[in-house]
């Protein structure tokens, strides 16, 4: 009996099929499986992992204020070519990013985050890097969210990022449409080693894509 | 004959210790988890007690030598005063006796209100009156939240005077969308979209609008969703807003 949903998918991945001397084979294989599945789910959390023991967690009881109040911290400065997160000296200057010399360009970054999305009675932990952060963020970039979007007014980008982050994650926010690659690593024994999630795309209900839910 | 041992608390004969001593060993037993407040308090105040006494005639007086301390209900209305004390058992252990709930540790500074509150996701922190917190945390999210749905009406509608018609009815079109999702609690998200949508159409045109309808006169819509994706987007408007709004063919007429 399946313990989860990911059971079968597993024990799927493990399997792959090949024509060999004009006859299909059934072998089992150990490389790491990629899958690409595109599912309607709820965002339950998005949390922002800042060093190894601290992150920043957002979810449904997570203020509007609050929210506003985190955004300092999500976001990074980086190198601008490879998105390195560059770090200060005693002077708090930032120090070069020797991959990419001469290419000295900063760039502030959304931290990639890690979201957790519920289907009733599963949940599932996704990767969700820099780029998708800010699509789902209505393409504000987290270059200005210092910066007020009408003169006359003294609203500011950050504020309507922190708006969009609520009410992504209320409690009573419609599931929406997902694009997810999973990678799958089992052993010889179909054991599974690892398993990884990461969003692709993200699809609000705005134009309705009609996609079907897989999990 | 054996022996027989008898075993009798020990009683000092120095007087002035003496039913100190007794009493303190009843409050131990008797009180249990507040044992070891109770002890520092106890001897602290005790102490106190025999220092006056000391200043007094040393001879043997018939005055009462009870120890005037506080009674048990009053060491538990002090207790109950540090709620966020009483959280960690462990801070009984480390209460002071000089340390009153008036400490800066406790008290809930307002100055300090806001630096708390961002480091609040990182950190936990007890409050010794969550309501106060609470309650300008309240009035900050209700004051952001009524700029924000003020700004997205002011700042929604074309500016008059302005006869731009394809404006015009890029804004009656999302005006139209904004009035229906928002009596729906579950489209929070789709509503700010459109009106953020709105702001930056009324604020900075329609050319990008204009430019994707070109190319729509030559490739179906599948394909010059394509190039929508090559562009670079504009801070604040989603590309499947403007998905929605050549599907809603808003420049038919122009």
């Amino acid at each position: 009996m399946k313990k989860n949903k990911f059971e079968g998918l597993r024990l799927k991945e493990a399997f792959k099929l090949t024509m060999e001397k004009g006859r299909i084979m059934l072998r089992k294989t150990t490389s790491p499986v990629h899958r690409v599945i595109q599912i309607k789910a709820q965002i339950s959390e998005l949390a922002f992992p800042i060093t190894a023991t601290q992150k920043i967690a957002l979810n449904a009881h997570s203020s509007l204020k609050s929210i506003f109040s985190s955004l300092p911290n999500i976001v990074y400065t980086g190198c601008a070519k490879c998105g390195l997160e560059l770090e200060t000296d005693e002077n708090r200057i930032y120090k070069q990013c020797f991959s990419c010399l001469p290419f000295t360009m900063k760039k502030i970054y959304y931290r990639p985050a890690l979201m957790t999305i519920v289907d009733g009675r599963h949940d599932v932990c996704i990767r969700v890097e820099s780029k998708l952060i800010e699509k789902i963020l209505l393409n504000i970039s987290a270059d200005c969210l210092n910066r007020v979007i009408v003169p006359s007014s003294e609203i500011t980008y950050g504020m309507v990022v922190a708006d969009l982050f609520h009410s992504l994650l209320a409690v009573s926010a419609e599931p929406c449409v997902l694009k997810i690659q999973s990678l799958f690593v089992s052993d010889e024994n179909s054991y599974l080693l690892q398993q990884d999630f990461s969003l692709l795309d993200f699809y609000p209900d705005i134009v309705k894509h009609g996609a079907d839910a897989l999990l | 004959m054996a022996p027989v041992t008898s075993f009798e608390p020990h009683i000092s004969h120095n007087k002035d210790g003496a039913i100190a001593s007794a009493f303190r060993l009843r409050m131990v037993s008797v009180l249990g988890g507040l044992a070891v407040f109770l002890v520092s308090f106890l001897k602290c105040f005790g102490e106190r007690t025999m220092a006056a006494r000391d200043a007094t005639s040393g001879s043997l007086s018939e005055e009462s030598s009870a120890l005037d301390l506080p009674s048990v209900c009053d060491i538990r209305d002090y207790v109950l005063q540090r709620p966020s004390q009483e959280a960690n058992s462990e801070a009984f252990s480390s209460l002071e006796f000089h340390s009153l709930p008036c400490s800066s540790d406790v008290d809930p500074d307002t100055s300090n209100l806001n630096t708390e509150h961002n480091n609040s996701w990182a950190s936990e922190n007890f409050w010794l009156d969550p309501a106060v917190k609470g309650q300008s945390e309240k009035e900050e999210d209700d004051g952001l939240r009524k700029s924000l749905d003020r700004f997205y009406e002011m700042f929604g509608h074309p500016q008059p005077g302005s006869a731009n018609p394809l404006s015009a009815s890029v804004c009656k079109c999302l005006s139209q969308k904004i009035t229906q999702l928002r009596g729906q609690e579950s489209q929070k998200y789709a509503l700010r979209s459109f009106q953020m949508a709105r702001v930056i159409f009324n604020r900075h045109g329609c050319s990008v609008l204009q430019r994707h309808s070109r190319d729509t006169h030559f490739y179906p819509l599948e394909e010059g969703s394509t190039s929508l994706n090559d562009e670079k987007p504009n801070p604040g408007l989603s590309k499947d807003i403007i998905h929605f709004l050549l599907q809603q063919n808003v420049m038919k007429d122009l």
